[in-house]
């Protein structure tokens, strides 16, 4: 049964997320720099320099590949996952498609990336890896926990 | 000695020989889709039947010397009862060797891996074969 998913471009990579987990696409100009938030969002401890405002609420974005350069074209990707919700750049969110269900990510491989993908889509005949979006944001912890 | 058959192929400056009843299949490398972050010796992945993918390795890369050519040629052997892949340069054929004729000997080169992965060297018709024990090669 094909499955919904939203399509990024992440540098030269083409990249999946399920459906389901996306709470909203914005763009990149949303960002904005933590001096300038209004003095009571709670912004903690954290180092993050850029937050965005997503349905009434500010977090913090992070970016999902730090290698990979923000353009013109850059999006702020807002995702929810175990009851949170995290905010990412991402080079450009390419659509929303449906494709097969996910094969495993090959277990040889994990050990030769430290990026996490929970499986691998087929999208017309070709292969595009899916983010483990529970992975993604243990690497890099602290999310909004909701209202 | 009895007789064995392997797939011979060649990377680098290297033949290689491996049993065959350990090779799946050798296919086209034309189409490896790279893995984000992915590090050495791992190249990506390529579609494979019912598994969805394999991961392709770079058999050069692992055995502890530079891939400096890509190779064109994807080898396709069991590793873990999960289907892996290794590049090379070029499909030899498929030889016998005859436990009265050809002689097998100790490994002595330049080339690394994981223990039980290079099993010595096949000499037959005057040519000299690695002989891998390709199950073995992704060993840590």
């Amino acid at each position: 049964m094909p499955e919904r998913i939203v399509l990024l471009k992440m540098g030269e990579h083409t990249l999946s997320l399920p459906f389901d987990h996306v709470d909203e696409i914005l763009g990149a100009d949303r960002a904005v720099a933590r001096d300038n938030l209004p003095e009571e969002v709670p912004t903690g401890d954290g180092s993050g320099e850029l937050w965005v405002s997503s349905r009434e609420r500010w977090l913090q974005v992070r970016e999902f590949l730090p290698e990979i350069e923000r353009s013109r074209n850059s999006q702020i990707i807002v995702i929810t996952c175990e009851g949170s919700n995290w905010a990412f750049f991402v080079d450009q969110v390419l659509g929303i498609e449906t494709a097969s269900p996910p094969h495993p990510f090959p277990e040889a491989a994990r050990p030769y990336t430290d990026f996490p993908f929970s499986g691998v889509r087929f999208l017309k005949g070709q292969p595009v890896l899916e983010l483990d979006l529970s992975r993604l944001i243990s690497l890099d912890i602290r999310g909004d926990q909701g209202d | 000695m009895t007789d064995r058959r392997f797939i011979t192929f060649n990377a680098g400056e290297h033949n290689f020989a491996v049993p065959i009843e350990e090779v799946r299949e050798v296919v086209s490398s034309s189409s490896i889709l790279p893995v984000p972050g992915g590090k050495k010796p791992l190249l990506g992945i390529i579609p494979y039947r019912e598994e969805g993918v394999l991961p392709v390795f770079s058999l050069l890369e692992i055995l502890g010397e530079p891939e400096i050519q890509a190779g064109t040629l994807i080898v396709i052997a069991d590793h873990d009862e999960a289907p892996i892949g290794f590049t090379v340069q070029g499909l030899g054929g498929i030889i016998t060797a005859s436990g009265s004729e050809d002689q097998t000997k100790s490994y002595e080169g330049e080339l690394e891996g994981p223990d039980g992965a290079i099993t010595g060297i096949l000499e037959k018709a005057g040519e000299e074969y690695v002989l891998l024990e390709i199950g073995q090669v992704l060993s840590v």
